[in-house]
């Protein structure tokens, strides 16, 4: 397991850096002069100013001494200044992050516990009702908009019902039941979609199991069905269900973004969106940075968990 | 579910992606209303039979507004598809063609360029480029590139190991006439399906986009951004939220229901699994 951590660990590395240069690149895409995009009243300053801001942010160096430059700045957290608030992205990044997270590990969760009940359910009694109902449910999640989805529960739960608050947020350790009360909403919207892949990804894995011989023997020896789907086949089933419930991290901050505008959640969707209106540079590329390196993360972890269940990754791949 | 019974999903797939492109191509002519067109005496109305799916605030017609926006969810998942396919398709064969570092190379970029979803991608470059539709659809075509590179790489390595590849190398054919006019034929299927399941995520990323508005921005009527215009009436007039959403679902149920039949017809290993 340790060698096959380094060598997975060998190809993160690469892939990290190319992220970072990427983002970093984005930059320079900017029109005009990068340098008055990236200060505060960047527009208005004559050539003197800017160049003492090109020296500030390093702009005067060649290209790749200024990636290294800003590398490290990032690496030590340091991703430059909001313009509109002039507080450092990392500090406005790392409160926002925490929503975010929030909001993610509950529609998570939420989408995991419906998903993988109904996806066994389902493929243990293919061709049943709880079969016909759950694949209607998974065709059809997948192909609506998330944020529709939300603002059709905002429109039976907010607007008809009066029982879920519909906007706005308030955190955790100030009062937890409001907390949970405002975050139900948006993680359904955001769980929904998720919810219907990992079903139907739950449900052919365990058919595709249920086929193989090994639980032909076991049927054979008079096990309870039950017993067989439970413990014989579903740990094998689990395997590419891991996978999807992984890479669902990428799908998930994307529907953040949209989910959290929608609901006005503070969390760093809905500051990447105001960054984008107010022309808040550096906050965008923060928050680009921070998003595509935790998928990079959680799908490393993915991959080492899949691993840890597999052993045969371990020793051939 | 067995083939005979997804039959008619299939038709109904190709009779809702026909007819939303039929009315995308003669919006001019099947449009009741002017998409921009204001009537006062109408805001906000509910279904009549003169607009049927109602007004907007300024007593724009939904109807003619739909009819409008599905050219751009069509020009979107098109364009963002063919993108993709264009760059991803020969990245994946050049580095199956072309092996050793330059396969390292590609594939790693790929694996850098798969972390960004493509809502990400879009909103990053709004906030260079500024938003239009080119910027959309060069955004959801940039995510889609690693997807497909990957699958022609996969399909590209398993075609390489056949006879018929064999017989034409032994006939002098060169590595890139090799790959591109007998591996790449044979290696369609998996991208074929890939592409149209992509169209549907393409639609979706589309309509989010127009919904935060860094999408193709107003007076065009975007499926997104009328949804944008309709959520401060949502307790007004919720028909104006819920129509687009109704169109969105079904142009992307579509094209999922098409590219899982598609895979179902082209794989047959799976078929079993349904």
């Amino acid at each position: 397991m340790r060698r096959y951590i380094l060598r997975r660990l060998g190809q993160l590395i690469p892939t990290l850096l190319l992220i970072t240069f990427m983002v970093f690149a984005l930059m320079h895409a900017l029109p005009g002069d990068p340098a008055r995009a990236l200060v505060t009243g960047g527009e208005a300053l004559d050539e003197t100013q800017l160049a003492v801001v090109r020296k500030e942010l390093n702009l005067d160096k060649p290209m790749p001494v200024q990636y290294a430059l800003w590398l490290g700045r990032a690496l030590s957290f340091d991703l430059g200044r909001s313009i509109i608030t002039q507080r450092k992205v990392a500090d406005e990044l790392s409160l926002r992050a925490l929503v975010t997270l929030e909001l993610g590990v509950l529609g998570w969760m939420l989408s995991t516990l419906i998903a993988i009940p109904a996806g066994v359910l389902a493929g243990a009694f293919r061709g049943g009702r709880i079969d016909a109902a759950t694949t209607v449910f998974a065709v059809s999640a997948v192909a609506l908009p998330g944020f529709w989805v939300g603002i059709m529960l905002i429109l039976l739960f907010g607007v008809h019902l009066h029982w879920l608050p519909t906007q706005g947020f308030v955190a955790l350790n100030v009062d937890p039941w409001e907390n949970l009360r405002h975050m139900v909403l948006p993680a359904i919207a955001l769980g929904t979609g998720s919810a219907a892949l990992l079903m139907r990804q739950t449900r052919s894995a365990l058919i595709e199991v249920l086929a193989l011989d090994y639980i032909r023997t076991a049927r054979a020896k008079g096990l309870a069905r039950r017993a067989v789907v439970l413990e014989h086949a579903w740990p094998n089933a689990l395997l590419p269900v891991v996978t999807v419930m992984g890479l669902e991290i990428g799908r998930m901050l994307a529907g953040a973004v949209v989910v959290e505008t929608l609901f006005g959640i503070p969390g760093m969707g809905r500051m990447i969106v105001q960054a984008v209106f107010q022309h808040d540079f550096p906050i965008v590329q923060g928050c680009v940075l921070v998003m595509a390196s935790a998928v990079l993360l959680v799908n490393f972890a993915t991959d080492l968990v899949y691993a840890w269940l597999d052993p045969r990754i371990r020793y051939d791949g | 579910m067995d083939r005979a019974r997804r039959h008619p999903l299939v038709i109904f797939a190709l009779l809702v992606i026909g007819l939303i492109a039929m009315a995308a191509i003669g919006a001019d002519w099947i449009m009741p209303f002017d998409p921009q067109e204001m009537d006062f005496d109408n805001l906000l109305a509910g279904a009549s039979p003169t607009h049927p799916f109602g007004t907007d605030q300024m007593g724009r017609d939904t109807v003619s507004r739909l009819i409008l926006g599905s050219q751009v969810a069509l020009q979107v998942s098109l364009g963002a598809v063919t993108l993709g396919l264009l760059i991803g398709v020969p990245l994946g064969l050049i580095a199956v063609t072309m092996r050793g570092w330059v396969d390292d190379i590609i594939m790693r970029v790929m694996d850098a360029v798969v972390v960004f979803p493509s809502l990400l991608v879009a909103v990053a470059l709004a906030a260079v480029m500024g938003n239009s539709l080119g910027t959309v659809i060069v955004a959801i075509g940039l995510a889609n590139v690693p997807w497909l590179a990957r699958i022609a790489r996969s399909q590209a390595l398993a075609v390489r190991e056949m006879d018929f590849i064999a017989a034409a190398t032994a006939g002098g054919a060169g590595p890139f006439t090799i790959m591109f006019r007998h591996i790449l034929p044979n290696s369609l299927a998996p991208l074929i399906v890939q592409a149209t399941l992509g169209m549907g995520y393409a639609v979706l990323t589309e309509a989010a986009l127009g919904f935060i508005g860094v999408g193709v921005q107003p007076p065009t009527p975007t499926w997104g951004n009328m949804l944008q215009t309709a959520f401060p009436m949502l307790d007004r007039q919720p028909l104006l939220s819920v129509a687009p959403g109704l169109a969105i679902f079904l142009l992307v149920l579509a094209f999922n229901l098409l590219g899982d039949a598609l895979r179902d017809a082209l794989d047959p290993r799976l078929r079993n699994l349904r």
